[in-house]
């Protein structure tokens, strides 16, 4: 066993010891299986190309709100819309105005719902979820009744900041969107010092509901950042997601979705970006259980210096998902020789009458577009700097939320060494 | 300018991988000057011109290039730009996502930046496009469009030579700039040539067919063939090797 493990529950007796019993005794089962699972294992498929050995001889602990949290948060999308903010894993402020929906920290929401947070809690078999609801205390709960349709994007913010000894924060999110109502939640991570980040957000689609997912990971460069997401959707729902990771040391993103019901779709973006010794590693599964559903999903991956990136891409098509087409494709750009990118797109199909693809690249700068920008007095790091920000582009600009995808186009090009404007 | 030429090309051999292609090329251009290389394929035309731009696949043996009196190959593809060296590809390469507008606003200002010159705004840079667009019978779509992404031959080779005028160079060399044009595109790509003729821009035209050269009329005209320039002469020159074909040049040459 990793030590983690142990020391990780060692702050489990003192914890939450207010919270209602019911939701002592889920907690406790959840830090007795934790406990019995361990770290995941390299031998498991799922954990192949990641390591957990940088967790190994770190210490973590559950944090206290700091005294003073920076006034300008590092935010890819501003403060503007209804936001709550979360610090160290603790709530810290919202400002969500008048909504016709229910929004509050998930402390209110086990006082004031609580059969749906235990619902919504299930039995986790993945040993951070597992983790995650051991500890669980701060999040927020999102429901959208039916037919209602919210305009602006919900922010939730998860910052961590520490400046000695390393901190643990286990968010949890519930968001539930009633039937045929609409609705967009972004989630950014981001913080300083040495912090781990081991995030569950549980999404819930009724019929015919449409809902917008963005979230922005960009966390210290020596933190952890492991999340899982899982979603259901109804019949005929429509969910949207986007998963853009930045920063991090090692950053796990876990996406599930459940196509439970007739013609849902899900469409799933994701970039990511790492250099130095950056780890990064894309998990998903879509698993179309009802007939008539789509899937659409492009994960893009830009590697330097002698960083990893890892894609783990799952199709199942279920003996009663007839007439689903899926579409899968992860490309990547390695732009060093010590980059490092190991893609797995993988298509598991019962039913007969299906139209499923999947594809994955792994490739370099092309030579040619480089000479002809260089050609017209373009400088080689930045000619690097346009054709790999052209790269990112196909999904950036994919985000429908134009505030957030001209401070993202920005931010990926000033990241990749591109100067100012043109 | 240093003693009068814009380009002199001496001996100069050059080979991409083992084979060796140019085999002795003299060339000399002055201030001006309208050149034409004409030759059969493979005769070495675009490894010439490639070479001039800076291609890294291409390996100078022996041999010199001068530009305005300088050594032109011990600089990178993006120096020789700002110097004034413009080639326009025989195949402009698609770029998807990046846009065409951007792109020629970047590369304008590098170079403006390069000469000590203010970069342009956008509204600047707006004003001077559509200008240089007049004539090339472009649509204003193509600026917003990804570079070359989906346009067809003509508006290629439209897009080469608005980024010629645009860029205002000392030296442009056209590869094959009239290969797959109708006739109206050719005229209007050999018009937006012309009308960038003056006394400091020499221009290099490389091609295969004498057609381009009744727009463009060359003060002088060279025979590339197999690696060396096997005949040069005025544009009476072009007209003939029309007529006889390159067989003719072939047999006089040995």
């Amino acid at each position: 066993m990793i030590p983690a493990v142990k020391q990780l529950l060692a702050d489990f007796d003192r914890f939450g010891k207010k919270q209602p019993l019911w939701l002592q005794k889920i907690r406790h089962e959840a830090a007795s299986r934790f406990a019995e699972q361990g770290f995941p294992k390299s031998d498991e498929e799922e954990w192949h190309y990641t390591s957990l050995e940088p967790f190994s001889g770190q210490t973590f602990t559950i944090a206290e709100t700091p005294e003073k949290i920076p006034e300008d948060l590092p935010l890819l999308y501003p403060l503007e819309t209804p936001n709550l903010v979360f610090v160290n894993g603790n709530y810290s402020s919202s400002s969500v105005g008048n909504l016709p929906i229910e929004i509050m920290p998930l402390q209110d929401a086990i006082e004031q719902k609580p059969d749906l947070v235990r619902e919504s809690l299930g039995r986790p078999a993945q040993p951070f979820v597992s983790l995650n609801t051991a500890f669980l205390k701060a999040g927020v709960f999102v429901r959208i009744p039916p037919k209602v349709r919210l305009e602006k994007p919900i922010h939730l913010v998860f910052y961590s900041e520490t400046h000695n000894g390393a901190i643990v924060s286990h968010p949890r999110n519930l968001i539930l969107l009633g039937e045929a109502s609409e609705a967009t939640v972004i989630e950014s991570y981001c913080g300083t010092g040495r912090y781990w980040t081991n995030a569950v957000s549980t999404i819930v689609l009724q019929d015919q509901a449409t809902f917008h997912h963005a979230k922005l990971e960009r966390e210290g460069p020596e933190s952890f950042h492991l999340q899982t997401i899982q979603t259901r959707l109804g019949r005929g729902s429509r969910f949207t997601s986007h998963s853009i990771s930045l920063g991090g040391r090692l950053v796990r993103n876990d996406l599930h979705c459940l196509i439970e019901e007739e013609g849902g779709e899900c469409t799933l973006n994701g970039l990511y970006l790492k250099d130095g010794h950056g780890h990064v590693d894309n998990q998903t599964t879509i698993d179309h259980r009802k007939p008539h559903g789509t899937s659409y999903e492009l994960y893009k991956g830009i590697m330097d210096g002698n960083s990893r990136g890892v894609f783990n891409g799952k199709i199942i098509v279920r003996p009663d998902a007839q007439k689903t087409v899926a579409r899968q494709t992860n490309k990547n750009l390695l732009l060093s020789e010590g980059a490092e990118v190991n893609t797995k797109p993988l298509l598991e199909i019962f039913a007969n009458d299906v139209k499923c693809n999947h594809g994955a690249t792994i490739g370099r700068l092309d030579e040619s577009q480089l000479f002809y920008l260089r050609s017209r007095g373009i400088e080689g790091k930045e000619a690097r700097a346009l054709l790999t920000a052209a790269f990112a582009q196909e999904i950036i600009q994919k985000i429908g939320i134009p505030p957030l995808r001209n401070n993202l186009s920005r931010f990926v090009f000033e990241m990749i060494g591109g100067g100012g404007d043109a | 300018m240093k003693n009068g030429f814009l380009l002199q090309i001496k001996d100069l051999r050059a080979r991409i991988g083992t084979e060796e292609i140019l085999k002795g090329i003299n060339l000399t251009v002055r201030p001006g000057e309208v050149h034409a290389i004409m030759g059969p394929n493979a005769s070495g035309k675009s490894t010439l011109t490639n070479l001039l731009a800076g291609r890294e696949q291409v390996e100078v043996t022996a041999g010199e290039v001068l530009f305005e009196g300088e050594n032109l190959l011990s600089l990178a593809p993006e120096e020789r730009a700002r110097r004034g060296i413009f080639l326009a590809f025989q195949y402009p390469v698609e770029i998807p996502g990046v846009a065409n507008a951007y792109f020629l606003k970047a590369s304008l200002n590098a170079i403006r930046k390069a000469r000590g010159e203010e970069e342009l705004d956008a509204i600047e840079f707006l004003s001077l496009i559509k200008e240089k667009m007049k004539g090339l019978e472009m649509e204003e779509s193509l600026l917003h469009r990804p570079v070359n992404e989906g346009f067809s031959g003509g508006e290629k080779k439209r897009n080469e030579i608005l980024q010629m005028a645009v860029l205002n160079p000392r030296l442009s060399i056209l590869d094959e700039t009239d290969s797959g044009l109708d006739i109206d595109a050719l005229r209007i790509v050999a018009n937006g040539v012309t009308r960038l003729k003056r006394s400091d821009h020499g221009i290099v035209l490389v091609t295969h067919y004498q057609r381009l050269l009744n727009y463009i009329v060359p003060d002088y005209v060279h025979v590339l063939d197999d690696g060396r320039i096997v005949k040069s002469g005025d544009k009476t020159l072009a007209l003939k090797l029309e007529e006889m074909g390159y067989g003719w040049v072939k047999e006089g040459a040995t």
